[in-house]
């Protein structure tokens, strides 16, 4: 493999004397969809919120395009070209669906000084809202443009929650059980539109997932923690056949 | 919409300066004076809603920075001779970087430690204020000197009406440029949830400490208002009773919306006196009152009688 997009390499996570990770490594080919499994507490929403530098880690170190991320501020990751989605819906709840887009596209609309005056701001403001016009039009958002997203229904939440992601134009793109809730259908939709990012726009997709269905369907690689640590790596039906997963998953025991 | 402020939105600033410089020959001094009264808590109160209502930030030292822009006013008029469109703006400024310092601490904490602090940073503020005697005179109060504007000279109520006039329109413009720049966004998105703005970008503490900066140069301005048509200040005056007053103003009005805390302003603003004039055994309890009106808005009406006034923005279909 060449250099990886994004690695993780030998990361620890502390909370007191709970080891959340501990020496976790994993790499992320560019382009790729890359699943991040294992059972409830294992460690996945962690590495997320390492990456997004809500937490620093003890020991090791997070790289991206062969930038070192623990050397960067958190606003600085959006920047950098990494977007994530909130396992527990995220949004600007008071603001309507298409502020909440703005708010994603933050780090490239200029004039961030509040008293800037004159009509650079304004054009730099309109240019942004044709680009989130855009953007909700692509992800069917748009009849709701100018609704409070808090009165938006748990999909139509997800999906602007992925359109906020989508809306930093990421490289890297972390999503954190964006099946969770959804009916049959709308995984099958989601199953296509991940497809469509990792190989039309070439976005790098960094997947927690609990829907084994759509992991299988969609991952190249498939990474499994269990208790902090990785346990397992390979793609698809490797990971399905490998008995730690298996007694990760379904107990000691079942296998034996 | 963000952008810039459409210039229709400035007309009702033009139709309030020249309503103030009509007024003043028209209506009895005491009117004025409530005018004044209300122009005044119009500044300070929309700048603690950009830091409360905005930004989300439970601050309580706002009252402290009134205070700076009343002393820091007065004194440099006083003790350095500056004139006072000078010294006005300078008392604002200090006020600001007396924020902006006191947010690089402050905003590192959160909801009730955040409240908290800033509460003892108003108490010591008020303090220092008492104790200071050389500069404030103290409790005895310090008479402020009649401000000199090209030769117009301040300290009465239909003398200041205009200029309070003005100066509340550009603080309102101000707030209409602030508010619809990505600077508010970012305000607004922190508001609402830290994880996303710094997800999506968005420097959480940078923007928290500009805000808290901001917030204290509107309560300066406010402060030097305050010595336009007042005479005398002492350190009562800067207390607890003022920061219950301001918070039910904006919380009454609604939180985040310059037409309610304009609105709270007005009518808590105009209660006093009302009581004043109609059930004078009750002033003793004014401050009872005002927590009760609190308590009650936060309760029944959060988004304020603003919210309550207009419908809901556009509901979704779905």
């Amino acid at each position: 493999m060449s250099e990886p997009l994004f690695a993780l390499r030998g990361v620890s996570v502390r909370f007191g004397g709970l080891h959340a990770l501990q020496n976790f490594s994993m790499e992320v080919a560019d382009g790729s969809i890359h699943a991040l499994i294992g059972p409830n507490g294992a460690g996945k929403s962690t590495v997320f919120n390492c990456v997004s530098r809500f937490y620093t880690p003890v020991a090791g170190d997070i790289v991206f395009e062969g930038r070192s991320l623990l050397a960067m501020p958190p606003h600085g990751i959006a920047a950098a070209g990494i977007a994530r989605t909130f396992q527990n819906i995220e949004l600007c709840r008071s603001l309507t669906v298409l502020e909440n887009v703005l708010v994603g596209m933050s780090p490239r609309i200029p004039g961030y000084f509040p008293f800037t005056l004159g009509f650079g701001r304004r054009r730099a403001e309109r240019d942004a809202v044709k680009e989130a016009d855009a953007l909700l039009e692509r992800t069917g958002l748009a009849p709701l443009r100018d609704a409070p997203a808090e009165s938006l229904d748990f999909g139509n939440q997800k999906r602007l929650d992925l359109a906020r992601a989508l809306a930093i134009k990421p490289r890297l793109l972390l999503l954190d059980e964006p099946a969770a809730g959804l009916r049959n259908r709308e995984i099958a939709a989601l199953d296509a539109l991940l497809v469509s990012l990792a190989r039309e726009q070439r976005i790098t997709i960094v997947l927690v997932e609990h829907v084994m269905r759509l992991v299988m369907a969609v991952a190249d690689r498939i990474t499994v923690l269990n208790f902090g640590q990785k346990i397992a790596e390979g793609t698809g039906a490797e990971v399905r056949d490998n008995p730690k997963v298996i007694e990760a998953y379904l107990g000691q025991g079942h296998h034996a | 919409m963000y952008g810039s402020p459409s210039l229709v939105r400035f007309l009702p600033l033009l139709v309030l300066i020249a309503i103030a410089l009509v007024l003043p020959g028209r209506l009895p001094q005491y009117y004025l004076y409530l005018g004044n009264v209300i122009m005044m808590y119009a500044v300070l109160a929309i700048g603690l809603d950009i830091l409360l209502g905005w930004a989300g930030q439970f601050a309580f030292a706002h009252i402290a920075f009134f205070g700076i822009g009343v002393y820091g006013t007065a004194l440099m008029q006083l003790r350095l001779d500056l004139p006072f469109i000078v010294a006005m703006p300078a008392a604002a400024l200090l006020a600001g970087l007396v924020g902006f310092l006191i947010a690089i601490p402050a905003t590192r904490l959160r909801a009730v430690y955040l409240a908290l602090a800033t509460f003892a940073f108003a108490e010591g503020a008020q303090w220092v204020f008492n104790a200071w005697e050389s500069m404030t005179k103290g409790p005895d109060g310090l008479r402020l000197p009649r401000p000199d504007i090209f030769g117009y000279e301040m300290g009465s109520d239909p003398k200041a009406f205009p200029v309070m006039a003005i100066l509340l329109a550009l603080m309102l413009a101000a707030t209409m440029f602030l508010t619809t720049s990505k600077f508010g966004r970012a305000m607004c998105a922190i508001r609402d949830s830290e994880h996303v703005a710094a997800a999506s970008g968005i420097d959480v503490r940078f923007t928290k400490v500009i805000a808290f900066a901001i917030s204290a140069i509107y309560a300066g301005v406010a402060g030097g208002m305050y010595t336009l048509f007042q005479s005398f200040a002492n350190p009562e005056v800067f207390g607890f009773g003022q920061i219950v007053l301001v918070l039910s103003m904006i919380v009454v009005g609604g939180l985040g919306t310059i037409p309610g805390v304009l609105l709270g302003v007005a009518i808590l603003g105009l209660l006093p006196e009302v009581m004043r004039t109609t059930m004078r055994n009750l002033l003793v309890w004014q401050e009872l009152v005002y927590g009760i009106i609190l308590i009650l808005a936060m309760m029944f009406m959060p988004r304020g009688l603003w919210g309550l006034a207009r419908p809901r923005r556009k509901q979704a279909r779905s």
